[in-house]
């Protein structure tokens, strides 16, 4: 059943991102030079969207708490943000957007694959060394305290339910606020509404 | 024919594209005398097939080949990523680039991974942390996050297909890089190249990527997502601003 969902989802997934235009390094690459921020509209929507269903199907009992997997914070998050930020400007590809050109056809792609399993090995062999500085360890923390979860919260008074649906109505909102372009050098044409 | 009038469609063919007049010469179909669920069937394909051709084509934003308007593409991204987590748990993709090293690595010298009595571990101390979770992974590829990364490449592939594939330059290099480095395809190897590792080695040292950290994470509100968010747009913007001035 769950290689079944594997399959539905992930593939639901893959024909998303390629519609939106997160497989093309051109939209990847005029979004960061933020000359045309359709993408960035999409990916906030998207956010704002999964966190006011998740955090309101936990209100109502429809959606299981168990199914949350919050990741640690440590100074490494960050470091690693930027090497990724950088990598991702420069190739116009992260690794889920990555595999999914590779897989239309796109064959930069490929080599972006190679070098991802070539620097995922390098951080295979220098983990030691990462977990020898401390830079790894840190607590997987939430927002607010989400009822029934094992996770501890930033800010313990604050509901956390609440909390993700504040933040999801947030995310909403500034997709709608953001402007087509910040550079206005773009000619970004109106989506058809 | 008669039959097709006996139907009440004198004035169109069921195929709904000609008059019913020369109806035998342009429907195949109905010369190989099918039975009349199977042509009706083959109606409402061919019903939806456009409907959804329409759907599809209204919702395109024209300046960039079919993609879809922000709001629709953020509402359906955003439902695959709330599906996964009521169904199995959020999605993330960057864990499998080691998955893949770990199952090319213990294949090249068997006895990387190794079965014990708890579970699996193995001679690579990243791939044995966390109670061996990632060696489990690598000796059995057949797991949920390693098919959903499999599937998602099949899911981008159809959906590239079905909307008419990629011209041969696009193949080769992205418009926007074709505009500001010029056509070669060898630099746009190398940057691809190394932009890869860097991504891949970053995104492990940060313990996830775009997908598993800045939208799985920043949905649940996780202080780690927001954390890995400011640290890639911090690097990503002014890279892009740097090397892509030039409009595609």
């Amino acid at each position: 059943m769950e290689i079944f969902l594997a399959i539905v989802i992930g593939a639901a997934f893959g024909a998303v991102l390629d519609r939106i235009g997160a497989t093309n390094p051109t939209l990847i690459g005029k979004m960061l030079n933020l000359a045309n921020l359709h993408l960035m509209k999409t990916i906030l929507l998207a956010i704002g969207t999964a966190s006011i269903l998740m955090f309101g199907g936990q209100m109502l009992g429809l959606v299981d708490v168990g199914h949350m997997s919050v990741k640690t914070a440590y100074v490494g998050v960050f470091i690693g943000g930027l090497m990724l930020g950088l990598g991702w400007a420069a190739s116009g590809y992260c690794p889920g957007t990555g595999v999914c050109a590779a897989a239309s056809g796109r064959k930069d792609a490929l080599f972006f694959i190679a070098g991802g399993l070539l620097g995922a090995a390098a951080y295979m062999a220098t983990y030691p060394m990462w977990k020898a500085s401390g830079l790894l360890s840190g607590s997987a923390l939430t927002l607010g305290q989400v009822p029934g979860s094992k996770y501890d919260a930033l800010l313990p008074g604050v509901p956390g339910d609440v909390a993700g649906i504040v933040m999801g109505a947030a995310f909403v909102l500034i997709a709608f606020l953001l402007p087509p372009s910040l550079t206005g050098r773009s000619k970004v044409a109106a989506p058809a509404e | 024919m008669a039959r097709l009038e006996s139907w009440g469609m004198r004035r169109f063919c069921v195929c709904g594209a000609f008059p019913a007049n020369d109806c035998m010469s342009h429907c195949s179909f109905l010369r190989r005398g099918p039975s009349l669920p199977r042509r009706l069937t083959l109606i409402w394909i061919k019903v939806i097939w456009r409907g959804l051709r329409y759907i599809l084509k209204i919702e395109c934003n024209g300046s960039e080949q079919m993609t879809l308007s922000w709001k629709v593409g953020g509402l359906a991204l955003g439902l695959v990523f709330f599906l996964a987590v009521l169904l199995v748990k959020p999605i993330g993709v960057s864990t499998q680039f080691v998955i893949l090293d770990g199952i090319l690595w213990d294949a090249a010298s068997p006895g990387v991974v190794t079965q014990t009595d708890e579970g699996y571990t193995s001679t690579n101390a990243y791939l044995a942390k966390s109670g061996g979770k990632y060696a489990k992974s690598v000796a059995n590829p057949l797991n949920y996050s390693f098919v959903f990364v499999l599937a998602m490449m099949a899911g981008a592939a159809a959906s590239v297909f079905a909307r008419g594939g990629l011209g041969a330059d696009e193949r080769r290099a992205p418009a926007l890089w074709r505009a500001n480095f010029g056509d070669g395809a060898g630099k746009r190897y190398l940057v691809a190249f190394l932009g890869g590792f860097i991504v891949l080695y970053g995104a492990r040292l940060a313990g996830g990527c775009t997908s598993g950290h800045m939208m799985s994470g920043m949905m649940q509100t996780a202080i780690s997502g927001y954390v890995f968010a400011v640290g890639a747009f911090a690097a990503a913007i002014p890279t892009a601003l740097l090397m892509f001035k030039a409009e595609d």
